[in-house]
C-alpha cells in the first residue's frame, strides 16, 4: 500500500473511533478557546474589577464563572490560563519529543559502544524521579521565567521517548534496504530521515499526545510546590494553588481544577485511541 | 545465570554513579557556587570540615572525585535549614517514604492487576467501560489534588481519619502495642490511598493491554480447547504470561511512585524524602536537594534490581 | 475504639497518679496543648536559635535575666520584670549593671543558676568560634565579670538607650556545667545541644526532627508550676494545620488564612483570636540606585513619582479585600496600637487623576501602549515580596492599580532569607517591609531617622530627612507629654509628605485556638510568651489532657 493510501486509511480509522472523535473535539475547542477566547471575551485576565464588592463572586450572567479573590473575571483567567497551560505543555512536549527522537536516532544508528554509553546515561536519567529532578533544577535556578519552566519540563521528559526511538532505529537499521542504501553511499542522515523516521513517527505521536496530558498535570503540581509560573500571568495550576491558600471552597478552585482534569483526560483518551490505531504492537501505555 | 546477576548488579552500580554525576553537575550549575558554602551562614567549624571533605577550592575534577567518594561513604554534606548532616536527615526520612511507597505499590499493583485482568476478560463490557472511565479520571487528576480532596473528605467532613502526621503526636506513646499499630495504620491510610489511586490507574491500563495481547495467542486457545474453565484460562494461564512485562512496569512506575510521594507527603505533612525535598527547595538547601535526587534514584535502581531478580526466580523461561 | 482508648488512657493516668508529685488542687492544672507551627525548629539551643519556631520553644525552656513588659518598651529598664535576676543595680556612669540572681532559680537538672553561667553564656554568644547569629546584637556588651556566685556584672562599651534590653532580652543564659566542657568549635553541632537543659517552667522531653517537639511542666520551678502539663509542637503546612485545628488534632495555629476565618466562627471545636500587633507594613521605595549604591534612583529619587504612586492605590479597598472587616489601616510610620499614633495625619489621598498629572509633570509620559517612559527609560521596577500571604496579596493588588496608571511593577517573590539579604545589601527597587515600633517615638529614630542608617540600625532604606530628625529630637527631649505628641505628629507628617514608602496596614493576625483552652493575656510580639499560664478547665479536658506528667513507655 502506498504511503498516502496508508495515511488515508489511518485517518479514516481515527475518524471512526468514537473516543478519538470526542477527544479531538474537546481538544479543538480548548485550542480554539486558548487562541481566540481571550480576544473575544471583554474582560482582561488581570483587571481587578472591584476588589471590595466583587471578591469571590459566584457565577452570574456578567461573570459566568464568577470572580477570584482579586475580583478578576474567572472566565477571562481560565481562557488566558488555557493559553499558558496549553502553550507550556505543547512546547515542552515538542521539545521533549525532538530531544528524545534525536538522542534515540543517534544511539540506535551508531550502535556499539556509543549506543551502550548513551543508554547507560539514559538509565541514570530514567532512574531519577522526574519531580525530584525538576525540584533540583528549580532550586538551583532561583527565578525561573516562563521559558525556563518550559525548558525544565521539556528537558526532563524525553528519556522514555528516546528508548522507544532507539528500539525502532535498531530494528530499522538491520533492514536490508538500509544496508543497500549505505552501500550506495547515501548519508546516514538521509537514511534516518527516509527509512527510520517514518516508522518511528507513530509511537512518538502517541507518546506526545499522552505526554501533553501528563505535563498539564505535572505543571499544576509544580505550582503547588512553589515552582511554577508567576503573577499576574497564571497557568491553571497556579490559579488553583493560589485559590487554595484563600479558601477551600471557592469558584477559583473549582474551575481551574475542572479545566486541568478535562484537558488531561482529553489528551489521554486521544493518546489511547491513537495507540490502538497506529501502534497496537506496543503494550506500554506509559509513554 | 550467576553471570547475569553479577552483570545486573554491576549495571546498577554504574547507573548509580551516573546519577551521582548528573546530580553533582546539576547543582554545580547554581550561581554562587553552592559547594563553597560561602553563601550560607554556617558555623565556621562546619565550614572547615566541609571544606576539608569536599575540597571546594580545588579544581573541578578533583571536587567531583571527592564528592563521589563522600557519597559512597554516605556523606552528603550539611543541611543548613535543619542544622544537621544530610545523612542524618535522610536516614530519618527515607524509611517513612519507603513505608508509604511500599504500601501504595503493593496495593496499586495488586488492585491494578486484578482490575486490568477483569477488564480484559470481558473486553468492551460494562465493567471494562465504567472502570476505564473512572481510572482515566484518576490518571488525569493532579496528584496533590486527589490527596487534598481525600484529606478534606475523610478528616474534615467525615471525621474518620486523622489529617497529617505519622502517628498521634501525644497519645501514641501511651498506647499498648496493638493500639499503637492501629494508630500508625490510621495515619497511613489516607496518604497511601492517595498514592495508590493515582498509580493504580496506570497499572490497570498496562495490565489490561498486556492481557489483551496474550489472550488471542495460541496457547490460550489451546487451553480453552482443552476444556478448562474460562476462569482457569484467564487467571492461571493467560495471566502468568502477561505477568512478564510486570517487571518492566515496575521499572517504569517506581520513579512515578517516588514522585507522587513528594506531593502526597506535602499535603499530609508526612516527613519523608518528599517533604525533605520541598523544604530544601523553599530554603535553597542545595546539599539536601542534591542528596534527594541521588537517594530517590537509588531507591528506583535497587527496586528495579530486586524486581529483576525476583522475576528471574519466578519465571524460568528467561533464564536463557 | 474510642472508649477503649479512653479507658486505657485513664488507666495509665490512674496508675501514674499514685506515684507522681501531687498537683496544687483537684484538676487545677493539667492538659496537653498541641501547637502547629508552619515549620520545624532549626535549633532550640539559645545561642544558635534564629528562626521563629526555635524561639518559641526556647522561650518555654529558658528564662531571661529580665523579661520585657507587655508595652514592649526597650528603652531603659522600667518596663522589665525580674526573672533570673531578681534585682539589678546600675553603676553611676551607666557603663555596667550588676545583676543579683534569684537564689531559687535552678536548672532542670537541679543545679542552681549562678553568675558563672552568665559569664559562660556571654562567651558562647560572642565567640567567633561558635558563630552565634545573635552576636551582632550584643555588640555593645564588653564583658561579664563575676562578683560572687549570685552577682554578675555586665560591662558595656557605651551608654545607649537599649543597653539593658540588649542584655536582658538577647542574652539567654545557658548552664556552664552542662555545656562548658565541650570545645566551642564542636558545641554548635554537638548532639548534646539537641536536648537542652533549661531553667524555665517547661522542661525538655524529646525532639523527633520533622515530627514533634515535646515539653513537660517543670513541677518545682521557682516561678511556680505551669498550668499545663505538656506542650507538643507538630510542624505542618498552613492548609493541613488549619484542617487539623478544625478537627481538634491541633490546638493552636498561627496565621489562620483570613478568608477562612469565618469557618472558625461557626466551628464548635476552635475559635478565632485576633491579636493586635505592634508592626505595620509598607511598600518601601529605594531612593538610591540599587546597582551603584550612592547614585540617585532613576525613578524613586523624585518625590513626585513617590507621591503619585502613593495616590494611585486605594488603601481602604485593599484593606477590605485582604482583611475583610478585621483590618487596620496604617496612618503613617507607626502601628495604630502605639500611644503616639495619630490618625489625623494627612496621607496622600487616593486620586488617580492627580497621580497621573503628577507623573506627567515629572516627565513620565504614557506611550502608545499606555505604559509610561521618560527619556527612553520605561517606568518599570521590581518589588521584592517575602512569603507572607498578605504581602503577596497586596503586591498583586497594587500591581494592577499601577498598571492602570501606566506603571509596570514586576513581582519578585522570594523567601525570608533572600528578602533579608536584599535589605542588608540595599539592592532592590521597591520592597514590602515591616517595622515593629515600641511605644516611645524615639524608637522611630532607628527605623526612619538618619541615626538608623548606621550599622545596627534598622533603616534599611537609608532614608534621611533632616527636618524629620530635628522634629523627632524635639519630641524626645520634651518633658511635656502634650508637646511630645505634637512634635511627634509633625515629624510623622514630614515623613508622610515626603512619601519614602506607601504605608499600607498594621499587621493583624488571626490565630486559631481550640475552644477548650483558656489563653493567658498574650504579648503582641510573641503569642507564646505566656504559654505556661494557659489552662484547660477540668470539665473540658479530652484524652490527651488526662495523661498527667507520666513519661511515656520507653
Amino acid at each position: 500500500m502506498s504511503r498516502s493510501a496508508r495515511s488515508a486509511s489511518l485517518l479514516r480509522r481515527v475518524a471512526r473511533s468514537r473516543p478519538a472523535r470526542w477527544s479531538l473535539v474537546v481538544i479543538c475547542l480548548l485550542v480554539l478557546a486558548a487562541l481566540v477566547g481571550p480576544r473575544l471575551w471583554p474582560y482582561s485576565p488581570s483587571a481587578q474589577l472591584d476588589i471590595v464588592r466583587l471578591k469571590n463572586a459566584a457565577p452570574s450572567w456578567s461573570h459566568p464563572l464568577g470572580t477570584d479573590q482579586y475580583s478578576r473575571d474567572l472566565l477571562a483567567r481560565i481562557l488566558s490560563g488555557a493559553q499558558i497551560s496549553l502553550g507550556i505543555s505543547t512546547v515542552a512536549v515538542a521539545l521533549s519529543m525532538t530531544l528524545g527522537t534525536m538522542y534515540g536516532l543517534v544511539a540506535g544508528y551508531a550502535g556499539g559502544r556509543v549506543d551502550t554509553v548513551m543508554m547507560r546515561a539514559l538509565d541514570g536519567l530514567l532512574a531519577i524521579p522526574r519531580v525530584l529532578l525538576v525540584i533540583a533544577l528549580v532550586t538551583v535556578w532561583t527565578q525561573v521565567p516562563l521559558w525556563g519552566l518550559i525548558v525544565l519540563i521539556g528537558g526532563t521528559g524525553w528519556f522514555g521517548v528516546s528508548r522507544l526511538v532507539r528500539a525502532e532505529t535498531l530494528t530499522a537499521r538491520r533492514a536490508v534496504y538500509v544496508d543497500a542504501a549505505r552501500a550506495l553511499g547515501v548519508t546516514p542522515a538521509r537514511i534516518l530521515w527516509r527509512h527510520v523516521l517514518p516508522n518511528v513517527l507513530a509511537p512518538v505521536i502517541v507518546s506526545a499526545t499522552l505526554a501533553v496530558g501528563n505535563v498539564i498535570v505535572l505543571e499544576s503540581g509544580l505550582s503547588y510546590l512553589g515552582a511554577g509560573t508567576r503573577e499576574p500571568s497564571a497557568s491553571w495550576g497556579a490559579m488553583f494553588t493560589d485559590a487554595m491558600s484563600s479558601s477551600l471552597g471557592t469558584w477559583g478552585l473549582l474551575f481551574p481544577g475542572i479545566a486541568i482534569v478535562v484537558t488531561a483526560m482529553a489528551f489521554n483518551v486521544l493518546g489511547d485511541a491513537l495507540r490502538d490505531i497506529l501502534d497496537p504492537r506496543t503494550t506500554s501505555p506509559v509513554a | 545465570m550467576r553471570r547475569y546477576i553479577a552483570a545486573r548488579i554491576l549495571q546498577s552500580v554504574v547507573v548509580t554513579f551516573i546519577v551521582t554525576t548528573i546530580a553533582f553537575f546539576v547543582v554545580r550549575a547554581a550561581p554562587g557556587d553552592p559547594f563553597s558554602y560561602e553563601s550560607r551562614p554556617l558555623p565556621p567549624a562546619v565550614r572547615q570540615q566541609l571544606r576539608a571533605q569536599f575540597g571546594f577550592d580545588k579544581p573541578l575534577p578533583e571536587q567531583f572525585v571527592r564528592y563521589v567518594a563522600n557519597v559512597a561513604r554516605g556523606n552528603f554534606g550539611y543541611s543548613f535549614g535543619k542544622q544537621e548532616s544530610v545523612h542524618d536527615a535522610i536516614a530519618q526520612a527515607l524509611p517513612r517514604t519507603l513505608l508509604l511507597a511500599g504500601v501504595a505499590l503493593t496495593l496499586a499493583f495488586g488492585l491494578g492487576l486484578v482490575i486490568g485482568v477483569m477488564q480484559a476478560a470481558r473486553r468492551g463490557g460494562w465493567f471494562d467501560r465504567v472502570t476505564s472511565g473512572v481510572l482515566l479520571f484518576f490518571y488525569s487528576v493532579p496528584d496533590f489534588w486527589a490527596a487534598l480532596v481525600l484529606m478534606v473528605a475523610f478528616s474534615s467532613w467525615w471525621r474518620l481519619l486523622p489529617s497529617g502526621n505519622i502517628v498521634d503526636p501525644v497519645m501514641h506513646d501511651y498506647m499498648p502495642g496493638w493500639m499503637a499499630f492501629i494508630d500508625r495504620a490510621r495515619h497511613l491510610i489516607l496518604p497511601a490511598a492517595s498514592l495508590t489511586l493515582l498509580s493504580m490507574a496506570a497499572v490497570a491500563r498496562y495490565q489490561r493491554a498486556a492481557m489483551l495481547e496474550v489472550l488471542p495467542s495460541d496457547f490460550v486457545r489451546a487451553a480453552r480447547a482443552k476444556g478448562l474453565s474460562e476462569r482457569a484460562v484467564i487467571w492461571r494461564h493467560a495471566l502468568r504470561n502477561a505477568l512478564a512485562p510486570m517487571t518492566t512496569l515496575l521499572g517504569l512506575m517506581l520513579p512515578v511512585f517516588i514522585g507522587g510521594a513528594v506531593f502526597v507527603e506535602r499535603v499530609f505533612a508526612w516527613p519523608g524524602i518528599g517533604s525533605l525535598a520541598t523544604d530544601a527547595l523553599a530554603g535553597r538547601d542545595y546539599d539536601v536537594v542534591c542528596a534527594t535526587v541521588i537517594v530517590g534514584a537509588v531507591v528506583v535502581i535497587l527496586g528495579n534490581l530486586a524486581a529483576d531478580l525476583l522475576h528471574l526466580a519466578i519465571d524460568p523461561r528467561i533464564r536463557e | 475504639m474510642r472508649t477503649a482508648f479512653l479507658l486505657v488512657a485513664a488507666g495509665v493516668a490512674l496508675a501514674a497518679c499514685s506515684t507522681t508529685d501531687s498537683r496544687p488542687g483537684p484538676g487545677a492544672t493539667g492538659g496537653t496543648v498541641i501547637m502547629a507551627p508552619t515549620s520545624d525548629a532549626s535549633s532550640i539551643f539559645p545561642p544558635s536559635v534564629f528562626d521563629l519556631t526555635g524561639r518559641m520553644v526556647q522561650d518555654q525552656l529558658f528564662d531571661r535575666l529580665a523579661e520585657i513588659g507587655p508595652e514592649l518598651v526597650t528603652i531603659g529598664d522600667k518596663d522589665f520584670t525580674p526573672r533570673l535576676a531578681k534585682s539589678w543595680t546600675w553603676a553611676s556612669d551607666s557603663l555596667s549593671i550588676a545583676f543579683s540572681l534569684d537564689p531559687r532559680a535552678r536548672w532542670h537538672d537541679g543545679k542552681p543558676v549562678t553568675a558563672n553561667d552568665i559569664r559562660f553564656s556571654f562567651k558562647v554568644y560572642t565567640d567567633p568560634k561558635f558563630a552565634s547569629p545573635v552576636a551582632p546584637l550584643l555588640a555593645n556588651l564588653d564583658s561579664v565579670t563575676v562578683r560572687d556566685s549570685l552577682t554578675a556584672v555586665v560591662w558595656f562599651k557605651k551608654h545607649t538607650p537599649e543597653q539593658f534590653y540588649d542584655v536582658a532580652y538577647q542574652l539567654v543564659p545557658i548552664p556552664e556545667h552542662v555545656y562548658g566542657g565541650i570545645p566551642l568549635e564542636q558545641l554548635r553541632t554537638s548532639p548534646i545541644t539537641q536536648s537542652p537543659v533549661g531553667n524555665s517552667r517547661f522542661r525538655f522531653v524529646r525532639w523527633d526532627k520533622g515530627t514533634r517537639i515535646e515539653l513537660v511542666a517543670d513541677t518545682s520551678n521557682y516561678r511556680g508550676r505551669a498550668k499545663l502539663d505538656r506542650i507538643v509542637f507538630t510542624p505542618s503546612n498552613p492548609v493541613t494545620a488549619a484542617t487539623q485545628l478544625l478537627t481538634g488534632q491541633a490546638d493552636f495555629v498561627e496565621s489562620y488564612p483570613f478568608d477562612r476565618a469565618s469557618e472558625l466562627d461557626t466551628s464548635t471545636v476552635a475559635r478565632a483570636v485576633v491579636l493586635p500587633n505592634f508592626a505595620y507594613v509598607f511598600m518601601a521605595m529605594n531612593q538610591f540606585d540599587p546597582k551603584s549604591k550612592n547614585a540617585p534612583h532613576p525613578i524613586f529619587s523624585d518625590v513626585r513619582v513617590r507621591r503619585a504612586l502613593s495616590m494611585a492605590v486605594d488603601r481602604r479597598a485593599m484593606l477590605t479585600n485582604v482583611f475583610g472587616d478585621k483590618g487596620k489601616l496604617s496612618y503613617g510610620p507607626f502601628a495604630m496600637s502605639a500611644p503616639f499614633a495619630d490618625s489625623t495625619l494627612r496621607l496622600p489621598p487616593y486620586d488617580t487623576a492627580a497621580a497621573k498629572a503628577l507623573l506627567d509633570s515629572a516627565g513620565w509620559r504614557a506611550g502608545a501602549n499606555g505604559m509610561r517612559a521618560k527619556n527612553g527609560r520605561p517606568l518599570r521596577f521590581a518589588l521584592v515580596v517575602s512569603p507572607s500571604p498578605f504581602r503577596r496579596r497586596y503586591a498583586v493588588l497594587m500591581q494592577e492599580q499601577f498598571k492602570t496608571l501606566g506603571v509596570q511593577m514586576d513581582l519578585d517573590q522570594v523567601d525570608d532569607n533572600a528578602a533579608r539579604a536584599h535589605m542588608d545589601n540595599h539592592d532592590f527597587d521597591a520592597l514590602m517591609g515591616a517595622f515593629s515600633n515600641d511605644p516611645s517615638p524615639s524608637g522611630v529614630r532607628q527605623t526612619w531617622g538618619t541615626d538608623g542608617i548606621a550599622e545596627g540600625g534598622q533603616n534599611f532604606l537609608r532614608y534621611s530627612n533632616k527636618r524629620f530628625d530635628t522634629l523627632l529630637d524635639s519630641a524626645t527631649s520634651s518633658f511635656d507629654p502634650a508637646k511630645m505628641k505634637s512634635y511627634a505628629s509633625r515629624a510623622f507628617q514630614t515623613v508622610i509628605d515626603d512619601a519614602p514608602a506607601i504605608f499600607l496596614y498594621d499587621i493583624t493576625l488571626v490565630y486559631g485556638v481550640n475552644r477548650r483552652i483558656t489563653m493567658a493575656p498574650t504579648r503582641t510580639d510573641e503569642y507564646w510568651a505566656n504559654l505556661a499560664d494557659w489552662s484547660i478547665p477540668a470539665g473540658k479536658r479530652i484524652d490527651r489532657d488526662r495523661i498527667g506528667l507520666t513519661p511515656a513507655k520507653p
